[in-house]
């Protein structure tokens, strides 16, 4: 009769530990989950994709004005990148067209020789070192011709 | 048993979701990182997704999108010839006069393209997951016909998939509301998607979701609101600088671009700033594009967008036999429905405030990944663990709520905290429970009280008393508050910290958030008493203690400086620039006794102990002796109870 009604306490105190358990590990759960997601709020990629914008505007000042001091101010903005692990993408026209790398926003029409070249670059492209791509380099392709 | 995923395939983009520890997750593609995967395949190079989208303008007969559009469907479908208008790529008669894409002279199946959509997704799972898929549950709209459904059911199947269920699409947004826990509801699913609208209104019985009836616009959504602020930006320049920027194709994608990023950003704020400098040139000379884009103005450019849903929702109900206000539960699909504007369109038209706390991009796959759950007995197995919908606090000092156990933690919890006396020799203390949102005790509401005596006289600050909240598995609240010297303990069991109806604390969230700065200045006028009062002890004590060691003058000065301080605070709403004048000019005074004494000191023999003596006067912080029988807003030591 006694070692059934301890028994009988043991699982209810088990019981209630399991329950406990499951509850600090919910708890837990939420609390990486708050974290991952400020983590996430203000992480690099974020914040970098929207600094590219601004280096855009600088890029395409530089293209109308070809000043030394901007020409200064783009190589210590792509320093700072280079820095956080980010890297241009490097392509130039003639260079064959990859999806993975390239985004093509217009087409135009091409030869036999050039289809599915770059015609070409309209906006820098980016990526992580290790290769995740932040965000492709906007190209303008030469279109296949049709058959 | 492998887990099985849940599925939106959907005519723009596709999502899967899974069910992890009990909980809806959305899986990200591996190679974007990104939610949501569109729903665009390339067949010849096997191009899925955004890699798919990046070529499409370069490949465009070679490129498949909107797919969803043709499954299932016959060669001489109405619907077939609106979709071959739309797209580039070819569309023929295959099978039993069944439709086939004619990509670089071989024939597709939609559900062979569909396939390839849902075989990027399995792979996504399963490189998350880290375990093989093999099962799914799949969505479809609920209007799709036997052949449609069987189409998407098999390309399921190509993609190596046992297709577990086929389930409507407002079916599953109701799933991820929990909906179906509820007994019977009317139930009206708006959904504004990248490229079609949706309406269904389905009816739940007895656990099951019977669809009564379904509308729409198949060619209405997020893109023609893109396009409607394109136009708008285009006119605009075009009044300004006599160039039409759609003739430009550079320039018309970073409008476009830019258009999107301002209809997203309009869903937050009042108003955008549209800048793209260098955006075209005339003359030789660079001319930029800037302007503002208010909220109002966007709303007047997409009025006949969202009027448009009026007539299929109107259709929709009449087909039900129902009247808007028949509705009991209207549910938010669809990233279009993150804009103010139908959001309050809606909620007018059926007088309800809709379901849109889930994402709306996600909401679909999230069901499906619930219902796959349900299937695989996940759901079952997990223990449904209880959350404190509002915070639960204890009041200290000054009538500060001090929270114990903040809102939205699971329990079975517990929490404890040490505190101290307010005053010196003080032998009791209040616990006073309450609940709520609000900074101050009063404001929230009173879940009891109760008294701790037997406190050993001792200086305030210096006892300690633990007080611990627990509730446990039923959301019964123990609160317990023992002193450590005397081993004395007392303490209270509360039912009900937990069982608030939604209605509740609804309201009471609402309010907290209304009265914010209300509060914030209300605690700030309580801190500031607090410092001064702490202040009046400390020099009360201090002139005490020196005794004669400090000149006549200079004693009356400070009694003065204390009478003055004491005087604001008489008056309950007290002037607080002129309360921290004068608290000021106070401790100027009482800096002049540590002076005192320690020159008397350094003329007797004392000198070390009155030394110490001046430091620990002017180091003191603490609370004052009108505020007794609280519990002491010193902490003397913070830590959690662990079990």
């Amino acid at each position: 009769m006694k070692t059934k009604s301890k028994k009988k306490s043991l699982v209810v105190d088990l019981e209630g530990k399991l329950v406990r358990a499951l509850a600090d590990y919910d708890n837990l759960r939420k609390r990486i989950e708050r974290e991952k997601e400020s983590f996430l709020r203000f992480a690099n990629k974020g914040l970098i994709t929207k600094f590219l914008v601004i280096y855009d505007m600088l890029d395409s000042a530089q293209k109308h004005a070809g000043d030394s001091g901007i020409a200064i101010i783009l190589d210590e903005f792509k320093k700072v990148l280079r820095d956080e692990g980010v890297e241009e993408i490097l392509v130039k026209k003639g260079d064959v067209f990859d999806e993975e790398l390239h985004e093509a926003v217009e087409a135009v029409e091409g030869s036999k020789v050039n289809f599915g070249k770059i015609a070409e670059v309209l906006l820098s492209g980016w990526k992580f070192s290790e290769r995740q791509v932040i965000r492709p380099v906007k190209v303008k392709v030469f279109r296949r011709i049709e058959k | 048993m492998s887990k099985i995923v849940g599925i939106d395939l959907g005519t723009t983009n596709s999502v899967v979701a899974v069910m992890e520890g009990g909980r809806p997750k959305v899986i990200p593609a591996s190679d974007t990182g990104r939610n949501i995967t569109p729903s665009i395949v390339e067949p010849v190079k096997n191009l899925v997704g955004d890699v798919a989208k990046r070529q499409m303008i370069l490949n465009p007969k070679n490129t498949a999108y909107s797919v969803k559009r043709l499954m299932g469907r016959r060669f001489d479908d109405k619907e077939v010839k609106k979709t071959q208008d739309m797209v580039p790529y070819q569309i023929g008669k295959g099978k039993d006069g069944m439709i086939v894409l004619e990509i670089e002279g071989k024939t597709y199946t939609p559900q062979e393209i569909s396939a390839r959509i849902l075989m990027k997704l399995k792979k996504d799972a399963e490189d998350y997951l880290g375990e093989e898929v093999k099962s799914a549950v799949i969505t479809v709209p609920a209007y799709f016909d036997d052949s449609q459904r069987q189409a998407t059911k098999q390309a399921g199947e190509i993609a190596g998939f046992k297709v577990e269920r086929i389930i409507n699409e407002p079916t599953a947004a109701s799933l991820a509301y929990g909906l179906e826990k509820k007994k019977s509801e009317k139930i009206a699913i708006y959904d504004l998607g990248g490229g079609t609208f949706d309406i269904s209104i389905l009816e739940l019985g007895d656990g099951v979701f019977e669809v009564k009836a379904t509308n729409g616009d198949t060619h209405l959504g997020g893109d023609d609101f893109d396009e409607a602020i394109v136009n708008y930006i285009v006119g605009e320049f075009k009044k300004d600088h006599a160039i039409d920027l759609k003739s430009d194709k550079q320039a018309l994608q970073r409008v476009r671009d830019t258009a999107e990023k301002a209809k997203i950003e309009l869903s937050a704020s009042q108003e955008v700033e549209i800048n793209q400098p260098y955006i075209t040139q005339k003359d030789g000379q660079p001319l930029h594009l800037t302007m503002k884009l208010t909220r109002a103005k966007y709303e007047s450019l997409t009025e006949s967008l969202i009027e448009r849903t009026l007539r299929p929702v109107g259709d929709c109900l009449k087909d039900a036999g129902l009247d808007p206000h028949d509705i009991d539960e209207v549910i938010m699909v669809g990233g279009m429905t993150r804009m103010p504007k139908i959001i309050t369109w809606v909620k007018e038209y059926f007088g309800k405030e809709p379901n849109k706390s889930v994402n709306p991009d996600e909401v679909v796959a999230i069901g499906a990944a619930i219902q796959a759950g349900v299937l695989g007995g996940e759901v079952k197995d997990i223990l449904l663990l209880d959350v404190t919908p509002l915070t639960l606090a204890i009041e200290t000092l000054g009538g500060v709520a001090t929270p114990m156990i903040s809102r939205n933690t699971t329990i079975p919890t517990s929490k404890s905290n040490v505190f101290s006396t307010a005053a010196d020799n003080q032998t009791q203390v209040e616990v006073h429970v309450t609940q709520g949102e609000r900074p101050m005790a009063t404001d929230n509401k009173s879940l009891g009280r109760f008294i701790l005596d037997g406190i050993p006289p001792a200086p305030r600050g210096v006892p300690q008393v633990e007080v611990s909240f627990d509730i446990d598995a039923s959301g019964i609240l123990k609160v317990t508050a023992k002193d450590k010297a005397s081993g004395k303990s007392q303490n209270i069991t509360i039912t009900g910290a937990v069982g608030l109806s939604e209605d509740e604390v609804d309201r009471m969230k609402e309010e907290a958030e209304k009265h914010k700065s209300e509060d914030k200045k209300k605690a700030q006028k309580i801190e500031a008493r607090n410092k001064a009062d702490s202040l009046v002890a400390t020099s009360e004590k201090a002139l005490k203690e020196a005794g004669d060691k400090v000149s006549k003058d200079l004693k009356s000065t400070i009694e003065k400086k204390i009478e003055d301080v004491k005087g604001i605070l008489k008056e309950e709403d007290f002037d607080e620039d002129k309360l921290e004048k004068t608290s000021e000019e106070l401790s100027q005074e009482l800096q002049k006794v540590g002076q005192a004494m320690y020159e008397s000191a350094s003329q007797t023999e004392k000198e070390s102990e009155a030394d110490k003596k001046t430091q620990d006067l002017k180091g003191k912080k603490g609370g004052s002796k009108n505020k007794k029988k609280k519990t002491g807003g010193d902490k003397v030591e913070e830590g959690e109870v662990v079990e």
